[in-house]
């Protein structure tokens, strides 16, 4: 591959298309410190914004609602997941159609669609929308991103220490507890990650299901761009932003030496 | 040692052997098929989720499209019309949804004419760079999708990084009014799923015998037009994975065009849930909601048609 | 100073010498009607008459407690409104929800839709007939709210269904340094949009937007005629290809800025923004412009409206009153307040217009059925 001669306006392409990828990225993150509000020139580095976000009551209730949304969203989902491929694994092809079908329409249909009518449903019932219609309807989306990254774990993992363990003696839930979720545990690690960061930076969803009461992150940020424009909501996006990244990073580390680690085992077993 | 069992194809008697149980008498069945329905209540969660939180509502959106709501009284009645399919075909609103769809493909579009060469580009470098690179496009991608929308804002409003610097190199004299546009709008949802275009479109790439592209690449020394000529059509499942990856999303956008559109323009999606949130008009919005799931499995079946014959 | 005015009962009505205040409330009571109650605030000069009236800030009952949700136009409250209230209070809290829509009526669908989420909203004339269509009016419990005395008793007329806070007309608001041309009505507005592309923002409040509509058309902003509606809907889309943007708020630091050169906005957009820039202009259009009476009114079915009570009786204290005018720039409606609000606004001359500029107002009222054709007319001018 790399004897491939590199023409430049392909280079070109490259280049300034991962630099447009980041350059929002690096405005806001510059911006958060930039101490000019009008954030056209650099006026001088300053924490002032970040102060005033972490000093903000409405921040900090924002991100404690988004956390307490992010954290049941992925636990309802990845509960859901695990119980959804867990049956799939053994099912017949006909079966795992109708459950593919389950996954992939919640997937395809626009997220405003569902929210709207769950909308219509929570209305009809008489049910106030809070913390609760919240997760549901976050759990409706997020499941199923949930689902397909457990489907990928779930097909690397192999049958063959299953039955081994199966052969020694473990019951079925001794096989289930022993080997199966700790061999699924990576999948749903990653799936419990993206199922959290999904829910904790939607703004549909929250917007139709949350009610009067709940005001997560991403609903406060929507304000302030829609109504004031402040510099606050840089030091917000700065935070946010790196932290998203960072502890994607070190999931993904996580995850990979595990699974190299667990790759290896079964070859040493010679299976 | 007990062979490989295909988890599709097994018998209950196959996998009574899997499971290590013996198989003695009718009772031994019995637990089997006790043991085989509570398997089948792992399908539950899922099964009632989809159930009462995705069908039921999508059926009562349904049956509020064909209901009629007052909007002096706030109050929905449902009898059989078809007032509101009618009312989408109102020019204005009919307009609205046609240039909403047109946003939307030549977005995709304008995606598609970038990430194919920056997926080349990738699948150019040694195996190191790749890697680096795909995670240079991936991380963006998973940081809020919010705050990188925002972003674009302070880059193209008036007064703004944007202008400045066009300012500077004389290419725009005056205010730049690029934001609150629909140009803005495409752009942001360019932006916003790019990372999924490129990825299908490398791995088409990366799949693909080195020979081949370096003969295109050869073949390319006449003139990149030529190299274009081999490249796109390689890449083309990659290509048609990407389109659908981002064109269904973003018929169906509702952040971006919030907001950088200004609150005067606005597309499908924007629509429909301002019925809901800001006029009160229940059933015309699930009219409206029912027109853009259509639209979304329009897209789908044209997915389907138009996938090249796999490979077995 | 005029004195203390009960003159609505009595029955020697007429007989008595007036003084000026004592004719404006009279006439007030007799006429209730919008248009009149804008010919007595002319006759007043404006917000800017004080009178001697007793504000008392306790209310009747000594410990309302829980949570009552507001729904409130973002950033039209005092900054520490809620803080003081809640420190005077202790068990009430207050929550504010600000995702207002931009249609008038929708606060009300919202308020419909979502049965006890909220126990107070701000209202103006049209959406408090409004909320009595959809049922979800609740009158104030008076006996609560004794600081009703302070606001000036040609308000109450105008607005007597819950607590008056503020009203306010709208207004051509421009840069006198950029645009060049003369502006005297909404002709002229229309005229002068496509050489200021970009530059040009509107309202982002149905009612309102499409009443100067109807007025540059030449009819009134409360009209029930269909056609007419749909005139004033064209109009608005014919002046899309020219705006920067339909916005909310930050339209008068946009013209202070610059970044707007002329925009169809309230009063109180003016007052603040000629406070941070000179050049800042406003003109009370020749053909006509709308106006609106508002204020807060508790929502039926809340199971919280010993707060909601207490709280609407606190913002009427003076000074709370002063704090939440000097944060939103409106024409005010509490007399008693004006020692403690800022002398910029105290002088300015978009909160205070005379008879001229009153009488070119019209105040938007509640249409009835024929209100479900605006929000209509207004949402496709959104998607258009």
């Amino acid at each position: 591959m790399s004897m491939l001669r590199k023409h430049p306006v392909v280079t070109v392409f490259g280049v300034v298309g991962i630099g447009f990828l980041w350059l929002p990225i690096v405005v806001v993150v510059v911006n958060s410190f930039n101490r000019d509000t009008n954030l056209v020139r650099w006026g001088g580095f300053t924490l002032t914004w970040f102060r005033q976000a972490a000093a903000d009551p409405q921040v900090r209730s924002g991100v404690i609602s988004s956390l307490e949304l992010g954290l049941a969203t992925a636990a309802v989902s990845v509960v859901v997941a695990l119980t959804g491929v867990l049956w799939w694994r053994k099912a017949s092809p006909r079966g795992r159609r109708v459950f593919d079908a389950l996954v992939y329409s919640r997937l395809v249909l626009p997220e405003v669609v569902l929210a709207t009518s769950l909308f219509l449903i929570f209305s009809r019932a008489g049910v106030r929308l809070n913390m609760v219609t919240a997760v549901i309807g976050h759990t409706v989306w997020a499941s199923a991103f949930a689902t397909v990254i457990l489907q990928a774990s779930a097909k690397l993992l192999s049958e063959e220490v299953e039955e081994a363990a199966a052969d020694l003696g473990a019951t079925p839930f001794g096989v289930l507890f022993r080997v199966t979720l700790p061999g699924l545990a990576p999948g749903m690690i990653a799936a419990g990650l993206l199922a959290f960061s999904l829910s904790f930076d939607d703004v549909v969803t929250t917007l139709f299901l949350a009610g009067s009461g709940l005001s997560t992150l991403p609903l406060l940020i929507m304000g302030l761009i829609r109504f004031r424009v402040t510099p606050e909501v840089n030091a917000i996006g700065a935070l946010v932003t790196t932290s998203m990244i960072v502890s994607t990073l070190v999931v993904v580390w996580l995850v990979t030496r595990r699974a190299r680690g667990k790759g290896s085992l079964a070859r040493g077993m010679g299976m | 040692m007990i062979p490989t069992q295909d988890p599709a194809s097994d018998t209950v008697a196959d996998r009574s052997i899997s499971e290590g149980v013996r198989v003695t008498s009718s009772g031994a069945r019995g637990r089997l098929l006790r043991r085989e329905n509570s398997r089948h209540m792992l399908l539950l969660p899922t099964v009632l989720l989809v159930a009462v939180f995705f069908v039921v509502p999508l059926g009562l959106v349904a049956v509020y499209s064909l209901g009629t709501t007052s909007l002096v009284s706030f109050t929905t009645h449902f009898g059989w019309t078809l007032r509101n399919y009618s009312g989408l075909a109102d020019p204005l609103y009919l307009g609205s949804i046609i240039r909403s769809l047109l946003l939307s493909a030549g977005a995709t579009l304008a995606c598609a004419v970038l990430a194919v060469p920056m997926a080349y580009f990738i699948v150019q470098q040694r195996r190191g760079l790749q890697m680096i690179l795909l995670l240079a496009v991936i991380v963006p991608f998973w940081t809020s999708f919010l705050i990188r929308i925002y972003a674009w804002i302070s880059i193209l409003q008036n007064g703004g990084w944007l202008e400045s610097i066009l300012h500077h190199l004389g290419l725009v004299h005056g205010p730049l009014n690029w934001l609150y546009t629909p140009f803005s709008i495409g752009l942001g949802i360019v932006y916003g799923y790019l990372t999924l275009m490129v990825l299908p479109v490398y791995v088409a790439l990366e799949r693909l015998d080195p020979g081949v592209l370096e003969a295109a690449d050869d073949l390319g020394s006449h003139g990149w037009n030529l190299m274009w000529r081999m490249v796109v059509p390689l890449a083309k499942p990659g290509i048609i994975a990407g389109c659908v990856l981002v064109g269904i999303p973003a018929t169906g956008e509702f952040v971006t065009p919030a907001i950088l559109g200004g609150g005067k323009t606005l597309m499908l999606g924007n629509v429909m849930g301002t019925q809901f949130m800001d006029v009160g008009n229940l059933a015309f919005g699930s009219a409206m909601a029912m027109c853009l799931v259509t639209v979304v499995l329009l897209l789908l079946l044209v997915q389907v048609l138009a996938r090249p014959r796999s490979r077995p | 100073m005029g004195e203390m005015l009960d003159n609505s009962n009595s029955p020697a009505f007429f007989s008595q010498p007036l003084s000026r205040r004592q004719f404006l409330a009279r006439a007030a009571f007799l006429a209730a009607s919008p248009a009149l109650a804008g010919a007595f605030l002319s006759a007043c000069g404006g917000s800017g008459t004080a009178s001697q009236t007793t504000s008392a800030s306790a209310s009747a009952v000594p410990n309302p407690t829980g949570t009552a949700t507001l729904m409130n136009f973002p950033g039209w409250i005092g900054p520490s409104a809620i803080p003081d209230f809640e420190k005077q209070y202790p068990g009430a809290k207050i929550h504010l929800y600000t995702q207002v829509p931009s249609s008038l009526a929708g606060y009300v669908q919202l308020i419909k839709n979502n049965p006890g989420a909220y126990d107070m909203a701000l209202a103006d004339l049209t959406q408090i007939g409004s909320m009595k269509a959809a049922d979800v009016y609740q009158a104030p419990d008076w006996s609560q709210i004794p600081n009703i005395a302070n606001v000036d008793a040609p308000y109450r007329a105008a607005y007597p269904d819950a607590v008056p806070s503020d009203y306010g007309f709208v207004v051509i608001g421009y840069r006198k340094d950029m645009v060049t041309e003369p502006i005297s009505s909404w002709a002229d507005f229309w005229k002068l949009a496509p050489k200021y592309k970009g530059q040009v923002t509107l309202f982002d409040t149905d009612r309102s937007t499409l009443g100067i509509a109807l007025k540059y058309l030449g009819y009134s902003d409360n009209t029930t005629d269909p056609a007419q509606i749909e005139k004033a809907r064209d109009a608005l889309i014919s002046l899309k290809p020219y705006l920067q943007s339909v916005a909310s708020v930050n339209i008068g630091a946009g013209l202070a800025k610059g970044s707007i050169a002329m925009a169809d906005c309230n009063n109180y957009e003016i007052a603040l923004a000629q406070a941070s820039n000179k050049n800042v202009a406003y003109v009370v259009p020749e053909d006509g412009t709308s106006g609106y009476f508002e204020g807060f009114a508790p929502i039926k079915g809340s199971s919280h409206l010993d707060v909601v009570n207490a709280f609407l009786n606190f913002t009427l204290d003076p000074k709370q009153y002063a704090g939440f005018v000097n944060a939103t720039g409106t024409s005010w409606v509490v007399p008693s307040a004006e020692p403690y609000i800022k002398a910029n606004l105290m002088k300015s001359p978009a909160l205070q217009p005379d008879k001229a500029q009153l009488d070119r107002v019209e105040w938007l009222q509640f249409v009835g059925e024929a209100s479900a054709l605006y929000g209509k007319a207004w949402e496709q001018f959104k998607a258009a």
